[in-house]
């Protein structure tokens, strides 16, 4: 340890020696500026593309690849865009996609909420080995749990429906979700609901016009994690919906991938539509998904 | 009270209380609180997450096929063959080097970026906007973009080497099997070190900037400061991040699939895919279900190491 | 407004070891510029304890931390024992900061904590050690050394962070607001500690703080600042007795000193008369005539501690009715309703008129003070030697 600090007082001195103070907090500051644009610009550059390529004919794509700006507006076209709904199910996907997501997120909303409140507010033995379960179940991957999922929902007729595949993604979401309104309604002060019961409200009063607005900004975290994970599974979607008009959007896009043949155009404008709600839904609910962090705490 | 409600009560012979007074009764008990609350919590999660398990580890000890109706009883035996045939271990090994190859990559474009994103300066806000984005993209998108970015013919990256001179001919990013791990490592950290990102900003965030200008007036420059203050407060998250986000990427299914399908050869066939394929292409679901549960003792160690090295639980318990 | 008028009374050769030339520091905000520090000229002497005093905003922190090297002044130079110092990174400048809030390492021990700079400078352990528990001795801590600051109290933290200052040897220790987190009790006995630590080590200290009280009863100097510039500077007891301007006069002083709206009947060098809108007029002698600051609207201002408050309707003076009292041991917060609204008088138990009876107030002559209405600055002041109230006309 010494040794490096010894280095760095060197370095330290022999950098103070050629600039003033002020300037080197200067080239410090361009230095930065550098780096952020550099980032910026690498971690943007697959989505650029993925736009470009939506817009762009087929041999733009395949042959000779443009991707300079002013290239790509003059060859603009959304004929991409037009054959996704024409020529294939787009919005059956589409709609299936966001029915799963809305099912998934009503039962983890209203099912974690629950469990977070009587987590809290009822004292039971063996509460620390509940949270280890739940812990434990969070690791699950979805591929461990697709592949039995698969033959018990075939025997239960559960496959290639709505309820099936939000049931799984359920299994993936539900655990966090927990965990999540669990740690919330622990800042919850049960102060506010005893100040109810003072006012003649009964368990469940408090429990549904204390607890429940003040658990709004969990409740909404626990949303939007589920909307993530159901909108992007990939996996479970794939082996428990196998009828592709029951499919959802990712493992449908995948049907964009023949033989001999890749759409990229489609499989781009797919990609370019398949991206929106999730950016829709994060701007518009920013503040609460840092809080859910923070109380999260994974 | 009407007398036609007072006829449907009776007719259910339901005691004479609306369904709302009855809910609230049962709220009172803290024993049907209980129920009520963590129940419907408790059940969805047994039948879609406990039971499947069971009925994996319970499948690895049969040798069934989807084509043969019966199962016989096999025992241990389908975890010998599985434990003792080279493609498992050659899978286990990809899986390895995959899951914790992703997350040093992670860590390292993660925590630098969340360094460089604590800092203040003129837009920040709309840098951390931007370099948000990547996590929300659905990773089929990110599959498919990057393999559409990597082909081998006509992906960007490859005309982009070409026409700066620093390659002469395109490279087969996924078509090599020497660097089509590797590939994937990058292309699935594009997205993930974001999570990271996330998680590590919000830590630097709470860390009060009177413990740096104390530092710098005691004679501490940029490294000192890094090394004994930021590092100190985020070696939590790090830690936590390596185990937790080493199992999920130890686990990934989805890119690989999309991007190489375990492929060229199985020179990507991690332990997942492993499993998909000797349960959905190969039929054998007695050695699936043996697969799965040598990773599900995985994931046992995994937990073990998570609950005695950092003690989550204790943030609940009271 | 009115630049700096040191009435301290210091040795002119004594070492100067801070100085601050038309210092000026700008902020960028979104709706435009904003100006903190608006040229600040301060001279500070070796073994000074001067504190920069005033409201929420007025600049004193930003000062502060020009001096200190953590913001870079807009404009204006800053010397550090004669040499420039407004080029040096904060690091090399030789100063010891003591934060509000508190910023210990919470992963390190207090002894760590201390020793910080020292490991820093590379220092050897050994004399390492020795710094440590000499500076913790001074500052009473010694049997603390091996805990975490989570395991510490708030005054036992804020000790730890002086001694960490005072382990450095530093040329001399900046402090901002360090006792605003500490409750009543230990703010007292934390003033009594530093008053002590700072005739020991004979240190020169640069306190930022916006209790009046703090800096009353620690400094040897207080620069009282607004808005950016330093209105008055010089000892305690002067800037109290001798406000330079309303101002300063208002915000030094518990409770608030008593102004009134008059005017101007006659004046001159030895005395004057003054009409007290809605009230009686008072005549005095005075003591310093500045009629260069002059104006004949003016406001008359007398310490509520200054005053003879007599029951009794028919005596001519001030008339008021009391409105509240606050009766603290041995003496009495009264607040009067008078001709142009609240008054405040303080009076000894002994003395004290019933609330909602009448009450005639009469200021004394030393501490009756004259100030411009349109400036506020002083012009006038009563007659030191005089002794009892002013005259009624």
């Amino acid at each position: 340890m010494v040794f490096s600090d010894r280095v760095s007082n060197r370095i330290q001195s022999f950098v103070g020696g050629i600039l003033p103070y002020q300037e080197r907090l200067q080239v410090r500051k361009a230095a930065l500026y550098f780096v952020v644009i550099l980032t910026c610009v690498v971690m943007m550059f697959p989505m650029y593309w993925m736009l470009v390529a939506s817009v762009q004919p087929y041999d733009h794509i395949v042959q000779t690849p443009t991707w300079f700006p002013t290239q790509v507006i003059a060859a603009f076209q959304i004929d991409a865009y037009i054959s996704v709904f024409a020529d294939r199910n787009f919005e059956r996907w589409y709609l299936n996609s966001v029915l799963v997501a809305i099912i998934a997120i009503v039962s983890s909303v209203g099912a974690s909420t629950l469990a977070g409140y009587g987590l809290t507010r009822v004292q039971f033995r063996g509460r620390k080995n509940f949270a280890r379960l739940i812990l434990f179940s969070y690791m699950f991957p979805p591929i461990l749990l697709a592949f039995p999922q698969y033959q018990i929902w075939r025997r239960l007729g559960l496959l290639n429906s709505y309820i099936g595949i939000s049931v799984a993604h359920i299994a993936i979401s539900l655990p966090f979700s927990m965990w999540m309104m669990w740690k919330f309604f622990q800042t919850v002060p049960i102060a506010y609901e005893e100040a109810a019961w003072m006012n003649g409200a009964s368990q469940f009063h408090s429990f549904k016009d204390v607890a429940i607005p003040m658990a709004k900004p969990g409740m909404v975290a626990v949303a939007i994690f589920t909307f993530a994970v159901s909108w992007n599974d990939f996996t479970m979607a794939t082996i428990l919906l196998p009828d592709s008009s029951m499919q959802t959007l990712p493992p449908a896009v995948q049907t964009f991938v023949q033989q001999n043949y890749v759409y990229w155009g489609q499989i781009m404008a797919a990609s370019t539509l398949m991206s929106i709600p999730p950016f829709l839904l994060v701007y518009k609910l920013q503040e609460s998904i840092l809080e859910g962090f923070r109380t999260g705490g994974l | 009270m009407s007398t036609l409600q007072d006829t449907v009560n009776n007719w259910f012979r339901i005691p004479k209380k609306s369904w709302g007074g009855l809910i609230e009764t049962l709220f009172e008990d803290k024993k049907a609180l209980i129920g009520l609350t963590v129940g419907p919590a408790t059940l969805l999660m047994l039948f879609a997450s406990f039971l499947p398990i069971l009925w994996a580890l319970n499948l690895g000890l049969y040798d069934a096929g989807a084509l043969s109706p019966t199962w016989t009883w096999v025992g241990i035996q389908n975890y010998v063959d599985v434990l003792n045939s080279p493609a498992y271990w050659d899978a286990f090994w990809r899986s390895l080097s995959f899951g914790f190859g992703s997350v040093a990559v992670q860590l390292v474009v993660g925590v630098g970026t969340a360094l460089m994103l604590s800092r203040e300066f003129r837009g920040v806000v709309l840098a951390r906007a931007m370099i948000f984005l990547p996590y929300l993209i659905p990773t089929v998108v990110v599959g498919m973009v990057f393999r559409l970015m990597l082909n081998g013919n006509y992906g960007i990256i490859n005309v982009l080497l070409v026409d700066i001179g620093l390659i002469n001919q395109p490279i087969g990013w996924l078509t090599s099997g020497a660097i089509a791990l590797p590939t994937l490592i990058v292309a699935n950290s594009w997205k993930f070190a974001i999570f990271i990102t996330i998680m590590v900003l919000a830590r630097l965030q709470s860390i009060p900037n009177e413990f740096y200008e104390a530092a710098t007036m005691n004679g501490a420059g940029p490294i000192r400061k890094f090394r004994d203050i930021t590092l100190p407060q985020i070696k939590g998250v790090i830690l936590l991040t390596l185990l937790l986000r080493g199992i999920w990427m130890f686990n990934k299914f989805d890119i690989i699939y999309i991007m190489t399908t375990g492929g060229p050869g199985q020179s990507t066939t991690t332990l997942p895919i492993y499993i998909f394929e000797m349960a959905f292409l190969n039929f054998r679901l007695g050695q699936a279900g043996a697969i799965a549960g040598t990773l599900f003792g995985f994931l046992g160690v995994g937990a073990i190491v998570y609950f005695v090295g950092f003690n989550p639980a204790e943030e609940v318990g009271r | 407004m009115a630049k700096t008028e040191s009435n301290s009374g210091s040795l002119p050769d004594e070492k100067i070891q801070i100085s601050l030339e038309n210092l000026r520091k700008e902020f960028d905000i979104p709706s435009g510029i904003e100006v903190a520090v608006d040229g600040v000229d301060l001279d500070i002497q070796e073994g000074d304890f001067v504190t920069l005093v005033g409201p929420s905003g007025c600049g004193k922190t930003t000062t502060l931390r020009c001096i200190a090297g953590l913001e870079t002044a807009t404009e204006g130079t800053l010397y550090l024992e004669g040499e420039e110092a407004i080029d040096t990174s904060p690091q090399d400048r030789d100063l010891a900061m003591v934060f509000q809030r508190i910023a210990l390492y919470p992963h390190m021990t207090a002894r760590e904590n201390i020793e910080y700079p020292l490991k820093l400078a590379g220092m050897s352990r050994k004399q390492r050690t020795e710094r440590v528990d000499t500076a913790a001795e001074i500052v009473q801590i010694d049997g603390l050394l091996d805990k975490y600051p989570g395991e510490l109290s708030g005054g036992q933290q804020q000790r730890i962070a002086i001694s960490r200052a005072i382990v450095r040897e530093p040329v001399a220790f900046l402090m901002d607001e360090p006792m605003s987190d500490l409750d009543a009790k230990l703010k007292r006995e934390m003033r009594k500690e530093l008053s002590r630590i700072h005739k020991e080590l004979n240190a020169t200290i640069v306190y930022v703080t916006h209790d009046q009280e703090e800096a009353m009863t620690m400094s040897d100097k207080i620069a009282v600042m607004n808005d950016g510039q330093i209105e008055q500077v010089g000892h305690p007891e002067d800037v109290y007795r001798i406000p330079n301007n309303t101002f300063v006069a208002q915000f030094i002083g518990s409770p608030e000193i008593n102004l009134l709206d008059a005017s101007i009947v006659d004046i001159d060098e030895d005395r004057a008369v003054v009409e007290i809108e809605d009230g009686p007029t008072l005549s005095f002698d005075i003591g310093e005539y500045l009629p260069e600051k002059a104006s004949d609207d003016v406001k008359l201002g007398f310490r509520p501690r200054k005053v003879e408050a007599v029951a009794d309707p028919d005596v001519a003076g001030i008339q008021t009715t009391v409105d509240l009292h606050e009766p603290l041991g041995d003496e009495v917060h009264m607040y009067l309703e008078g001709p142009q609204g609240e008054m405040r008088t303080v009076v000894p138990v002994e003395d004290e008129i019933p609330e909602g009876d009448h009450a005639t107030i009469l200021p004394e002559i030393p501490t009756l003070y004259l100030f411009n209405s349109s400036t506020g600055d002083r012009f006038a002041r009563g007659h030191p030697d005089r002794t009892g109230t002013a005259d009624v006309a």
